[in-house]
């Protein structure tokens, strides 16, 4: 009888054991590819396009890059705008733009690429109704080219009978003209945008809603497969017009946590570990003589700083702003936060755009006492400020603290609140949850021009969207104005008219000026350049993402 | 019977609708704006404008939150507003990872947790016993975060047996056992009291009075009847289990309920964070419903009256 009890017992505790493995066996899996040639790495988010009215992300641009071309791209070492899959001229007013494609250049399907596919695919992209959400993201990027504002009609389906931008004109199958209302020297690194990939019409027409995830262009890789939010895998795409023997597969993991990316990337599982790398990340390779051989990393076109909201008080008021400016030890942030990672920020612009004004330098040192004085001279009288920063990362916590605590120090009455993300925040006029005074913000370059910058982050007309404290000043506002209208060949002009209105938003302090950031990155050292490209560029690229064809797989 | 049910499915479709209306006024309180979600901080006046548009969002709240839960009523729990996808697939793809994981971790916390417990009881406060709780507080005392990366390191990372994280036939072993063995010691303890408290019942003495071995008395005497607590506490911990494996999922990047949570939040995405907690919470007052109801027809202790 004992023996009997004893039995039943342990042949359930037997049982349960059982079930525990066999349910572990039946799990549904993820494969992980682990052949010679194969270049796996994982992203910390979702990649969350591929199709280019939906595309505002820095990780789609790494499918995407491989997967489309555009008429003109970055050429991988001056990073200067070179032709794609077109060549072209531009008038001597700087307002036609001609493209003729290269031949015998197709999709991956085998359809040829032609001047119509151009004209299809910019007219898809500044349509209103260009995705199921409303306008694309960067439709507007395009809305200098003649008969724009008719075609996206306000962010409405376009009116009844209109075909596309007047402007934008297929003059032959392997021709493109394009017309623009005023001169833009910035105008072909819009053209090298993701939003501005050549799409396939009757690939589009077949999938509808569901064209991203069959997406083809004429780029160096095509999608094999993609399980959303886990994993895409692409394989090198044989007609295209680059293609070279031995071009490795690109495996890339979505949503992996920087732990775990860092675990796998020191198992050998991962050829990269791409950054930003996260502070703590930092810390490990700083601690591992063979992690530090393996890092590799670049000052990026990119700025951080603080928005003050200038449609009311307090920081409307100058002094205000330059009080915030000296209350900031960003030495501080520089080395406890960043670990050195970093460069202090003196003006609108990073160091690497044309434009830059190098005779500002440290225009606000750390100076309490002044910011004290400024305080009285503003009148300030310990009205709450509330300052709003994104709390999706341990190293922007810290920073807002430390940022609150100096501020507190100099008199000012500063709360923080949380948000997830940098930039979210509702803009100034439209909500109620636009009540704020100071918010976190940075911004990263679309393309290495200063319009991108001062026009988008301090003119009148990005109030309410990009321009997030709706700063303004009418010098500036002129000086801006003026050397966006001008053509690429008076690049000198515009130089002079950008660094003259960098003083004016330095001196009236149109932001707390935090820091330029670093972009860096873990290269195995068994992943190397092809053929003739030797160049760090192919990983860590200004403008571009890493260009995986050019890589291999060195025996390891 | 009638009546009790009519009342138990009344509070629960008012429990449901509490939850969606205190989710939907968080998750629309922090001071993001979802247009900026999907268009990217890049995005200009405009394009924002026309987004706000097509997504309704130019509509004050209370009529955002009419129009959500006359689509909940419907089955319909939207889009998120990142990948554009519907939250109700992630939801149904992501909650069968998160059962399986849970129950493979209950499983783990029962073949830890019972011989821990009965040996802990029969051979009480001998040094083993005193062993054996010293271990389960440990087990209680140590966070999951902790144990799974401590796990993730030794026997995924330096030996390499197991896979580093991901959803795979071998990569649930790690994530349950972390909740295993943690969950394992609250069953170690439940089952050694109720155990000992068994013990002192007449029926037991009985046992041991007309001269059942030892063995008898323990296994079909004692133990089978300490379980009940163990039982009761298995369902709790099934539902929270379900709910509640943020931690775990993230730390093994397997990508359940409670992944798809901490993306939705990290990326302030209303209607996924919506939609995952809608899920969850339903689950379980379903659940308990359900149990509620079987106990009147296994029970006939239990009154509805």
């Amino acid at each position: 009888m004992a023996n009997a009890s004893w039995k039943r017992w342990s042949m359930g505790l037997a049982g349960v054991a059982t079930l525990a493995l066999t349910a572990s066996m039946v799990a549904p899996g993820v494969s992980t590819a682990s052949t010679a040639n194969v270049l796996h790495f994982s992203f910390s988010s979702n990649i969350e396009t591929l199709d280019p009215t939906q595309w505002t992300d820095m990780t789609s641009m790494y499918p995407m890059q491989e997967i489309y071309d555009t008429l003109v791209e970055y050429n991988n070492v001056t990073a200067k705008i070179v032709p794609g899959i077109a060549t072209y001229t531009v008038s001597k007013n700087g307002l036609v733009y001609t493209f003729t494609l290269k031949k015998g250049i197709k999709f991956s399907n085998g359809d040829p690429v032609t001047a119509q596919d151009v004209v299809y695919s910019l007219n898809r992209v500044t349509r209103g109704d260009a995705n199921s959400s409303g306008a694309a993201p960067y439709g507007f990027a395009y809305s200098d080219i003649v008969g724009y504002s008719q075609w996206n009609n306000k962010g409405n389906p376009p009116p009844a009978g209109m075909t596309g931008m007047s402007g934008l004109k297929a003059l032959s199958p392997s021709v493109v003209q394009i017309t623009l209302q005023t001169p833009q020297a910035f105008f072909l690194n819009e053209l090298a945008l993701m939003s501005a990939a050549i799409v396939d019409p009757t690939v589009v027409a077949k999938y509808g809603q569901n064209y991203q995830l069959h997406a083809i262009g004429s780029g160096p890789y095509k999608l094999k497969s993609w399980n959303q939010g886990h994993q895409m895998i692409l394989v090198p795409n044989p007609t295209s017009w680059r293609y070279t023997k031995g071009e490795p597969t690109v495996v890339m993991d979505e949503n992996v946590n920087p732990d775990l990316a860092l675990l796998r990337y020191q198992q050998g599982q991962y050829a990269f570990d791409f950054g930003p790398l996260p502070s703590e990340v930092y810390a490990k390779v700083l601690s591992s003589p063979t992690l530090k051989k393996q890092y590799h990393n670049v000052v990026e076109n990119g700025v951080v700083y603080l928005a003050f909201n200038t449609t009311k008080a307090p920081f409307n008021n100058v002094y205000m702003r330059q009080a915030v400016n000296y209350a900031i030890d960003k030495n501080l942030i520089l080395k406890d936060i960043t670990n050195g990672r970093t460069q202090t920020m003196t003006q609108p612009l990073p160091p690497g755009i044309p434009g830059y004004n190098k005779s500002i330098k440290n225009p606000y040192p750390y100076n309490p006492k002044l910011a004290k004085t400024l305080l009285k001279k503003a009148g300030y009288k310990g009205q709450a400020i509330t300052f709003i920063f994104p709390s999706n990362n341990t190293d922007h916590i810290r920073t807002a603290e430390i940022i609150q605590t100096e501020l507190r120090a100099v008199g000012m009455k500063v709360s923080i609140s949380g948000t997830s993300q940098i930039g979210n925040y509702w803009p100034l006029e439209d909500n109620a949850s636009g009540n704020w005074n100071i918010a976190w913000t940075d911004w990263f370059q679309d393309y290495p021009d200063a319009q991108d910058f001062l026009f988008n982050l301090l003119s009148t007309q990005a109030f309410g969207a990009t321009n997030v404290g709706n700063w303004t000043d009418p010098t500036f506002q002129r000086l801006v104005t003026q050397a966006d209208e001008l053509p690429a060949s008076a690049q000198y002009q515009r130089n002079l008219d950008y660094s003259k209105a960098e003083s004016i938003a330095v001196n009236k302090a149109a932001w707390a000026f935090l820091y330029n950031e670093w972009n860096d990155a873990l290269i195995q050292p068994w992943v190397k350049p092809q053929g003739t490209y030797q160049d760090l560029m192919l990983y860590l690229h200004p403008v571009k993402t890493p260009q995986f064809q050019y890589m291999h797989v060195a025996p390891h | 019977m009638g009546s009790y049910l009519v009342r138990r499915l009344f509070w629960t479709v008012i429990t449901i609708w509490a939850i969606l209306t205190v989710t939907y006024f968080i998750a629309y309180l922090v001071p993001s704006d979802p247009a900026r979600l999907i268009a990217g901080q890049h995005a200009s006046a405009a394009t924002l404008a026309s987004i706000r548009r097509a997504l309704g969002l130019n509509r004050p709240l209370w009529y955002r939150y009419l129009v959500f839960a006359n689509q909940f009523i419907h089955g319909n729990l939207g889009y998120d507003f990142i990948m554009r996808r519907t939250v109700a697939g992630q939801v149904l793809q992501a909650a069968p990872l998160t059962f399986y994981l849970a129950v493979v971790a209950v499983c783990f916390e029962l073949i830890i947790g019972i011989p821990i417990g009965i040996i802990a009881a029969v051979k009480r406060y001998s040094f083993v016993d005193n062993f054996l709780r010293f271990l389960s507080i440990l087990g209680i005392s140590m966070p999951t975060y902790w144990v799974g990366s401590m796990l993730l390191l030794l026997v995924a990372f330096k030996l390499g047996w197991l896979p580093l994280g991901g959803v795979s036939a071998s990569g649930v072993i790690l994530p349950a056992l972390s909740v295993g063995i943690t969950g394992s010691a609250f069953y170690a303890r439940i089952l050694r009291s109720s155990t000992l408290e068994t013990m002192r019942m007449d029926y037991v003495r009985t046992a041991r009075a007309k001269g059942a071995k030892e063995s008898l008395v323990l296994f079909k005497h004692t133990i089978r009847n300490s379980l009940i607590p163990v039982i009761t506490y298995l369902g709790l911990d099934l539902g929270a289990l379900l709910g509640g494996l943020i931690v775990t999922e993230t730390i093994f990047n397997w990508s359940g309920l409670g992944f798809l949570l901490n993306q939705a939040i990290g990326n302030d995405d209303g209607s996924l964070i919506m939609g995952v907690t809608l899920f969850s919470a339903s689950a379980i007052v379903i659940m308990n419903l359900v149990v509620d109801i079987v106990y009147a027809f296994l029970d006939p202790r239990v009154s509805y009256s």
